[in-house]
């Protein structure tokens, strides 16, 4: 296996879009319902806890330098039970993203093209991931890189630019629906910082320098953390706490409220021109990261002859669920409700390779 | 690469073959719809009326009218979008709508059913305005097919709802604006306020002659004819004395306190913009003319500039001059809500410039500054104060936002809704201030006194 | 090959075969031990004549001779087998003379020959070689060396390659006329005597394979043979008509210098040259194309450039095994990475200031002689959006181009892909007037918007081709206006609407700002896939759009490096990717291309800034 390298830079570009995809889905309305006026604090809270999870992560791939968290877990619990938790890893990848693909779907079918089939625009969806993935993960992560800025500054635009509708009033009172659903919610949002488990996933493409990765999962998450915070915050300006919960995806809304005037209105269009490019990049990030914990796992020379079907799967999926609503809720659930366990997952196996002594680094 | 190539274009080829493109509609497929209005209906629930837009085209015949206007009843308005097709050969949409005209009967109703379909439209978008009008709105929008200025009234009525920053004469009202208020325990919703021109005198004369005529038709009375005729002369003396009694002072203090139907003009564009329509809940239960709105637009901090015309505060030779000033925001205005004491303080910050002096006096400098500033801040302190206490007292709805300062207070959301503000709000004592500065005074800065010539040489016929 | 039912019924009837068969062997007579030599060479004529009667094979074998590339013992194996049918129809001829019997010796691969100390041998080799008397352009001029007893000698050079003036002074001259009386000749080695006393040419060869003889006489060069030397004296005489260093065609600039690349490989090489005084500044000359013997000359800087990249360029130059390269271009499409790719890998330059910035950053430079255009590899998406006026402006005006520069790269992708996707799907997006007089000039139309578009552009295109092929002056008008003519007539007509004709003219704009021609090419094909797109999908189609257009940027590589290299894999470089900075700050090369030293400029490279007074006080 020739080894594809890619660079620390653009591998924070990969899991930064990971993340922050959801932004452009119903992230926004869920943490308004979760925390009323003082949903701006949540992500902060858990960012910063997610930050402090993901260095006792990283200590975890310090014992073992290199290696992906694949090949840790089959060496901590064993051929048999670590080949199967591998195995439910992938199918969790691979059902989030294919309910990604649904929702995506349904969003672009509420936004921009309401006539369009659910079928043809997954079809676009598809096969705009399944050629990226093709061209392997430099294609995806220079991709990523070349367009981050762009991303950002389009939702930094789209914050400014409502300028007319802020009124800090509104982000009162400050505890929102008080102290203890703040916490627990908190806590439970560190499931929207939970793709960075896929830089443990995917470490083996990088040169490993403890400091460099460390760095990049800090880096993606605070500021994924920022972008959030500052997001939500304008959000509940323009669209006071009861009315935030109502819309399906927030940010067509913010855009849809967008009047600078006679000739820049209704320019919604635009800025939904970057949330699809982001679906693509997204959809074939999932695409790649499920193909490659699997190729890890069953040790497959390549991942490409998988890809097709894969695709397919993702397909079928993706059209489970009956309705709008029940896919947004099925996908949230898995987002967000028990989205913590990807955390949780190797935080136990520190835990077991403490028990157990493993690892280079506990020899010195 | 090139697998990729041949995939791409087989892909594109099987797209090809599927039934046309879905959702690509041509420009000139579409009826636009500018403008939607809402009155109750006779032979179903509502009366929908849409405003549609003609294209004009580039070269050669140019279309006498700019707009269409088409009405339909049906029971909710996308039924009555749907009815359209029927007998507009276009596909009707309200991507480009600018403003939703309700009329009054529907307005007392409530609101809050047929908000909401506009705000879940994925067409329709909460930065529409939102009108509401005395009478029907289908006759508003009826008169406003033959605009004077620009063919189609999307412009116009942007170019209309500006002004609520240059003479504060109508309020900031959109549909995101009511729905946000309509949604908030801490303020109530308002609307703009529209109309159309007041009949003259002699038209109106006319048509209540033309009406009384078809009554008699068969009765050619003349005596009573007469007799009438006599009753409309005492009626017009009537109102010429009340015209003549009416101070000057009365004058001044009258202008812009219009609503629309009143003001006093010839020409223009047959509708009015001006006032505000408020709302209790969902319901509205009043109106605020010109005046009030541009009071009511200092308290909220949204009102920009005005013209403002006082008599002069020191009246020499017979007192019917005027003072005319330009009166400016300078901060926005700070208020603070106690809700332990149940008190409110509002404190209005305004500049302001002169504009006219009849008087001569030299109000520019001096004590007589002072003297200006304070009449202004004490007239406008009065004013505000009797608006909020009509708020408070006839319409109890409190449109202000008050409520939206209590929630420096306040710890949690729960705590806020248990409040009650609103139902609170008649209760509160309200103290307003006004500081007023004159910061310019035109190009002049002293007005030269008039030298007169003695009496005669001037005749009076 | 066997010869079909119908052939042979031919040649029975008619006897065609024998008549043609008898005339062959007129010249050589066939003998048991050269059966190969006269077997070849009777198929070589055959196979310059008629190559029908044998077939496709005996072809192959004539082209193979005249390549010279396979042995003529192979040949001669292949023909063996072919040739028994005809041997029984020869006939016998008369004896031959000596020098004939000679020249049944010859092997027919030049490479094979030697020049012969008998001048009427080395005569008989060339009127061979050259089909004299038949090939007009060759000269043989004979004339006697002024020496006592004076030597018999002939020089071969071909008309129009070979400078007269020079063949007149230096040659001619020198040797029949300027020669002193009393010069002692040193017969035994008599070429380089002749060549150190005798002959004033500035560059002359002793040679004595006919192979290398007939390759510099074939460039321009003149051979001298004299009775009595067996080695042959090439003289450099290269003197054709060629066009003069003249103004770039296709790459103005206003503040720089104005010379172009001509079609002469030297006079190439000597203005790069003029521009890079260093002697470590290397010129490797590869042969290529097997009937043209073009020289292709590679150029790098061998303390910079990385020598991988060196090995690399010359070892896909000499693999290519064609006979006729006729322009860069087709090189250029030998040597690339993926040919059916939409962007160019390569970059094609005609101006020897632009390959000498390139060849300082450590890129290859390749010329092909005859082709009046460099080709720069490695290259990026970056290089080949950049002028050199970028360089030569001031700071803020080559940023100024420069942004000009992307707006109309965006412009001319995007605007139709925009257009259809706006009006088609997202009219709210208009302003209400503007959409309704759009509305108002489309009702007048019969097609749908989609059709107008791709009719527009593709008159634009026809137009735009067109232009190149009128001469003069008229030719760069018909371009846009012919275009907006054309536009004004057909939205008059009622055809096409008229805010698609400026949709149309601001792309074409747009698309003549971009300064490389290839890379135009492909942005002019982008658009289309766009609008394609867009008139599907809208906006999502766009973005699909968007995104295959920048995975296939980004998984191309030129010569190992990635096509979007600063920025696709973020690599340090200079401030020059889409702005520039300023030129005292270019301080390292540029480090996708591994440079063997990186350095450039010194951290403060502006002396007088260094040693100026208020420094030095901190």
């Amino acid at each position: 296996m020739n080894k594809v390298r890619i660079g620390y830079s653009e591998m924070t570009a990969f899991i930064i879009i990971m993340i922050v995809m959801k932004i452009f889905i119903g992230y926004p309305r869920i943490i308004t319902q979760q925390g009323a006026t003082a949903a701006w604090l949540l992500p902060l809270f858990s960012g910063l806890l997610a930050i402090g999870l993901w260095l006792l992560i990283m200590r975890l791939l310090e014992r073992f330098p290199g290696e992906s968290l694949t090949k840790i877990t089959e060496l901590l619990l064993g051929p048999v039970l670590g080949v199967a938790v591998n195995i439910v890893v992938v199918t969790f990848f691979c059902i989030k993203t294919a309910l990604l693909l649904r929702v995506f779907c349904e969003a672009t079918t509420l936004t921009i093209l309401t006539e369009t089939p659910l079928s043809a625009i997954a079809l676009l969806y598809l096969f705009g991931a399944t050629l990226t993935v093709y061209h392997g993960i430099e294609a995806i992560s220079r991709s990523a890189s070349i367009a981050l800025p762009y991303i950002l500054f389009s939702i930094l635009t789209v914050l400014v630019v409502l300028y007319p509708y802020y009124d800090f009033k509104k982000l009162l009172p400050i505890m929102g629906l008080g102290g203890w659903p703040l916490l627990k919610n908190s806590l439970v949002g560190i499931s929207s910082f939970g793709e960075v488990i896929a830089l443990a996933y995917l470490i083996s493409f990088l040169p490993f320098d403890k400091r460099k990765i460390r760095k990049i999962g800090v880096k993606s998450i605070s500021i994924s953390m920022f972008l959030f915070t500052i997001f939500i915050a304008v959000y509940l300006m323009v669209f006071v706490y009861p009315t935030s919960t109502e819309t399906f995806v927030p940010i067509y809304q913010l855009t849809r409220s967008i009047f600078l005037g006679h000739y820049l209105q209704r320019v919604e269009a635009f800025f939904i021109t970057f949330a699809a490019f982001t679906a693509f990049l997204r959809l074939a990030m999932g695409l790649f990261v499920t193909l490659h914990v699997l190729k890890d796992t069953l040790k497959l020379p390549s991942y490409h002859p998988l890809l097709a079907v894969f695709s397919l799967l993702f397909f079928t999926f993706a059209f489970t669920p009956k309705d709008m609503v029940q896919s947004v809720y099925v996908e949230s659930l898995l987002g967000m409700n028990y989205g913590w366990i990807a955390f949780v997952l190797p935080l136990l196996l520190y835990l077991i390779a403490l028990l157990r002594k493993k690892g280079e680094n506990r020899v010195k | 690469m090139r697998r990729e190539v041949i995939l791409l274009v087989w892909i594109s080829f099987c797209f090809l073959l599927l039934p046309g493109c879905w959702g690509s509609m041509e420009t000139d497929q579409l009826g636009y719809v500018l403008v939607i209005g809402l009155d109750k209906g006779e032979e179903n629930i509502i009366k929908v009326t849409f405003q549609l837009a003609i294209p004009e085209p580039i070269e050669g015949r140019q279309a006498e009218k700019g707009t269409e206007v088409v009405s339909v009843e049906a029971p909710s308005i996308f039924a009555a979008q749907e009815l359209i097709d029927t007998f507009v050969s276009k596909r009707s949409t309200i991507i480009h709508n600018k403003a939703i005209v309700v009329s009054e009967d529907i307005a007392r109703e409530g609101l809050s059913k047929y908000i909401n379909p506009l705000v879940r439209s994925s067409d329709l978008r909460r930065t529409n305005y939102l009108l509401v009008t005395q009478g029907k709105a289908h006759d508003f929008i009826q008169e406003n097919v033959n605009l004077i200025f620009e063919r189609y009234p999307s412009r116009q009525l942007d170019i209309f709802m500006t002004s609520t920053y240059m003479t504060g004469l109508i309020p900031n009202a959109d549909v995101h604006k009511f729905y946000e208020a309509l949604n908030s325990p801490g303020r109530q919703p308002i609307a703009a306020l529209v109309g159309v021109e007041k009949k003259k005198e002699e038209t109106q004369k006319k048509e209540q002659q033309g009406e009384e005529d078809k009554e008699q038709q068969g009765d050619q009375d003349k005596k009573q004819q007469d007799r009438q005729n006599k009753e409309q002369e005492g009626e017009q003396q009537a109102q010429d004395k009340k015209k003549e009694t009416k101070s000057e002072k009365e004058k001044v203090e009258e202008a812009m306190a219009y609503v629309p139907g009143e003001i006093p003009r010839e020409g223009g564009n047959k509708i009015e913009i001006i006032g505000t329509a408020v709302f209790k809940d969902d319901r509205l239960v009043g109106f605020l003319n010109g005046k009030e709105t541009r009071y009511y637009q200092m308290v909220t901090g949204g009102f920009g500039r005005g013209n403002f015309t006082f008599p002069d505060p020191d009246p020499v030779e017979g007192g019917s001059n005027i003072i005319n000033l330009e009166i400016m925001k300078g901060r926005s205005p700070e208020i603070k809500v106690d809700p332990d004491q149940e008190k409110i303080n509002v404190r209005l910050f305004l500049e302001g410039e002169i504009l006219s002096i009849q008087s001569g006096e030299n109000y520019e400098q001096g004590t007589l500054k002072k003297q200006l500033e304070d009449y202004v801040s004490n007239h406008i302190t009065q004013e505000v104060m009797r608006l909020i206490r009509k708020t408070q007292d006839e319409y109890r709805s409190d449109i202000f936002g008050f409520g939206e300062f209590t929630r420096i207070d306040l710890l949690t959301w729960q705590d806020w809704v248990d409040y009650e503000w609103l139902r609170k709000y008649p209760r509160y004592e309200v103290s307003v201030e006004t500081v007023f500065k004159v910061r310019r005074s035109g190009i002049m800065i002293r007005t030269a006194p008039i030298h007169r010539g003695g009496e005669g040489g001037v005749r009076n016929e | 090959m066997a010869k079909g039912f119908w052939q042979k019924f031919r040649e029975k009837i008619f006897n065609f075969e024998d008549i043609q068969h008898q005339e062959r062997f007129i010249l050589t007579p066939m003998t048991d031990e050269t059966g190969n030599g006269k077997q070849k060479e009777n198929n070589a004529q055959k196979g310059k004549e008629t190559g029908e009667e044998q077939g496709d094979s005996t072809q192959e074998n004539s082209k193979q001779e005249n390549g010279g590339q396979n042995s003529g013992q192979e040949n001669g194996r292949k023909e063996n087998g072919k040739d028994s049918p005809e041997k029984g129809k020869r006939k016998i001829k008369k004896p031959l003379s000596l020098q004939k019997a000679a020249l049944k010796e010859i092997p027919d691969d030049p490479e094979q020959l030697r020049v012969s100390a008998d001048l009427e041998t080395n005569r008989e080799y060339i009127n061979k070689l050259y089909v004299l008397p038949k090939n007009k352009d060759i000269i043989v001029r004979d004339f006697y060396i002024a020496l006592d007893p004076p030597l018999k000698a002939f020089m071969v050079f071909i008309d129009g390659l070979a400078a007269n003036e020079i063949i007149n002074n230096a040659i001619l001259k020198s040797l029949m006329v300027l020669i002193e009386e009393e010069t002692k000749v040193d017969y035994a080695h008599l070429a380089e005597y002749i060549k150190e006393h005798l002959l004033p040419g500035h560059d002359v060869a002793v040679l004595e394979n006919y192979r290398s003889i007939l390759d510099m006489v074939n460039y321009g060069n003149t051979a001298i043979f004299v009775e009595g030397s067996d080695r042959s004296l090439v003289i450099e005489t290269k003197g054709w008509d060629r066009r003069t260093v003249s103004e770039p065609e296709t790459e103005q600039v206003i503040l720089g210098p104005q010379e172009a690349f001509n079609e002469t490989l030297r006079s190439n090489t000597g203005l790069i040259r003029k521009a890079i005084r260093n002697e470590k500044l290397i010129t490797e000359m590869v042969k290529v194309g097997s009937q043209t013997n073009i020289d292709v000359a590679i150029m790098y800087l061998d303390d910079i450039a990385n020598p991988k990249l060196v090995e690399e360029v010359k070892r896909r130059v000499e693999s290519i095994k064609t006979d006729y390269m006729g322009a860069a271009g087709v090189l250029e499409q030998f040597i690339e990475d993926a040919p059916y790719s939409l962007t160019p890998q390569v970059l094609t330059t005609e101006r020897p200031d632009r390959t000498v910035s390139f060849l300082v950053e450590g890129h290859v430079a390749i010329i092909v002689d005859g082709g009046a255009r460099a080709l720069i590899v490695p290259i990026t998406l970056f290089s080949l959006l950049h002028t050199p006026e970028d360089y030569y402006l001031r700071i803020p005006y080559g940023n100024f181009v420069r942004i000009l520069r992307v707006v109309a790269l965006f412009i001319t992708i995007l605007t139709p892909g925009t257009y259809i996707a706006i009006v088609n799907f997202h009219q709210e997006m208009v302003p209400t007037e503007l959409l309704l007089a759009i509305a108002a000039s489309h009702a007048t139309v019969p097609f749908p918007t989609v059709f107008e578009l791709f009719v527009m552009e593709f008159s634009f295109e026809l137009i735009r081709e067109a232009g190149v092929r009128v001469p003069g002056v008229i030719g760069n008008t018909i371009g846009i206006v012919g275009a907006l003519i054309l536009g004004q007539a057909a939205a008059q007509a009622g055809i096409i609407s008229p805010i698609l004709i400026i949709v149309v003219a601001i792309t074409g704009l747009a698309s003549f700002a971009i300064p490389n021609y290839s890379i135009s090419f492909a942005l002019r094909l982008m658009r289309f896939i766009f609008a394609i797109f867009a008139a599907f999908f809208g906006f999502l189609g766009i973005a699909g759009g968007l995104l295959f257009f920048l995975i296939s940027l980004v998984s191309m590589k030129s010569f190992g490096v990635p096509f979007l290299a600063p920025v696709g894999p973020r690599t340090r470089t200079e401030p020059d990717v889409v702005l520039r900075g300023p030129v005292w700050s270019m301080e390292k090369r540029v480090d996708y291309l591994n440079p063997l030293d990186k350095k450039r400029q010194p951290n403060i490279s502006r002396g007088w800034i260094k040693n100026s007074q208020r420094r030095r006080k901190k």
